[in-house]
């Protein structure tokens, strides 16, 4: 296989609005989510301390963001950029914190009629 | 351990592990924010008088006590706490309530004791769907903790000028009205 070649990790009767499917792109685990007919994947694993983010909670915050909570200490990310939304919201500047900060790994999604494929890196 | 307590809740189909490790990480969050908010609270000063000083104290109190609640239940259901304070503060879970870069600016301060508070409900909120119907003890004692998590989010935003609270202030510090019930060690 190509590093640029799609690979198909569902199709879109396998998820449902809301929910999320872990596959496997490459040897590592990805969650590919369902946002109201719109597909984002990202890495499987919390940065913080690789807590398992497919048990995690989806949710909106109050600025609309999407984003994955992880169930085991509560980090939250923005589903769509990846980026750490709390605990950077309360500590921007904090040196200290950065490895904790670090954003979700995702990748580009494309839908082929019933195929939900990913770009692998 | 209760064998009897734990073994109804795995009959009624929860994951006692896993229970565990959610009721060990909220404990730490609140034994980490109780200490935490110590410091935010000494550095307080002369915020709106010392309202927020006076808000803090009733919430780090709270908080302290919520610890206190939470270790039976913990025991009871075979859990225990981990042996090393390092291991049981780095898997708190809820991140560490610091004090801001700048200590005076009271936004920033007031932001991360209302975030701290968002975090606690979330956790709550969590075991509290965990929990329900299936083991009542453990439902009650979170359910408790969560009335008091949500007025202390509404003391802190109330100052962020997101709104009134809707709540008056403790009549002693530390008062914890709902979750005093299981706070059966206090003297």
């Amino acid at each position: 296989m190509y590093a640029s070649e799609l690979v198909s990790v569902a199709t879109r009767g396998e998820i449902m609005p809301g929910q999320m499917k872990v596959a496997e792109i490459n040897g590592v685990a990805v969650v590919v989510v369902n946002l109201e007919g719109d597909y984002c994947a990202f890495e499987a694993t919390c940065p913080h301390r690789h807590g398992p983010l497919h048990q995690g909670y989806i949710g909106k915050d109050f600025l609309g963001k999407d984003f994955i909570e992880c169930p085991w200490h509560h980090f939250r990310y923005d589903i769509r950029t990846g980026e750490n939304i709390f605990p950077k919201n309360v500590y921007p500047n904090i040196g200290r914190l950065q490895r904790d900060l670090r954003s979700l790994r995702t990748w580009r999604v494309e839908v082929e009629e019933q195929d939900i494929k990913l770009r692998p890196f | 351990m209760g064998k009897q307590a734990r073994e109804v809740v795995e009959q009624a189909g929860i994951n006692v592990e896993e229970l565990l490790e959610k009721l060990v990480r909220a404990a730490a969050a609140e034994f980490t924010t109780y200490y935490y908010y110590t410091i935010l609270r000494v550095n307080s000063i002369g915020f709106e008088g010392e309202g927020i000083k006076e808000i803090i104290e009733d919430a780090r109190l709270e908080d302290r006590n919520h610890f206190e609640a939470l270790i039976p239940r913990i025991y009871e259901l075979g859990g225990e706490l981990p042996r090393d304070i390092r291991k049981f503060a780095e898997d708190s879970a809820c991140p560490d309530a610091y004090l801001p870069d700048d200590p005076r600016d009271m936004k920033q301060l007031l932001t991360v004791l209302v975030e701290a508070e968002r975090c606690a409900i979330r956790v709550y909120s969590e075991l509290c769907n965990m929990t329900t119907g299936k083991d009542h003890r453990t439902y009650a004692l979170c359910l408790a903790v969560l009335h008091e998590e949500v007025e202390h989010e509404a003391w802190f935003s109330e100052f962020l000028e997101e709104g009134p609270s809707g709540h008056f202030r403790r009549r002693t510090p530390g008062q914890s009205p709902y979750v005093s019930g299981f706070l059966t060690a206090r003297f």
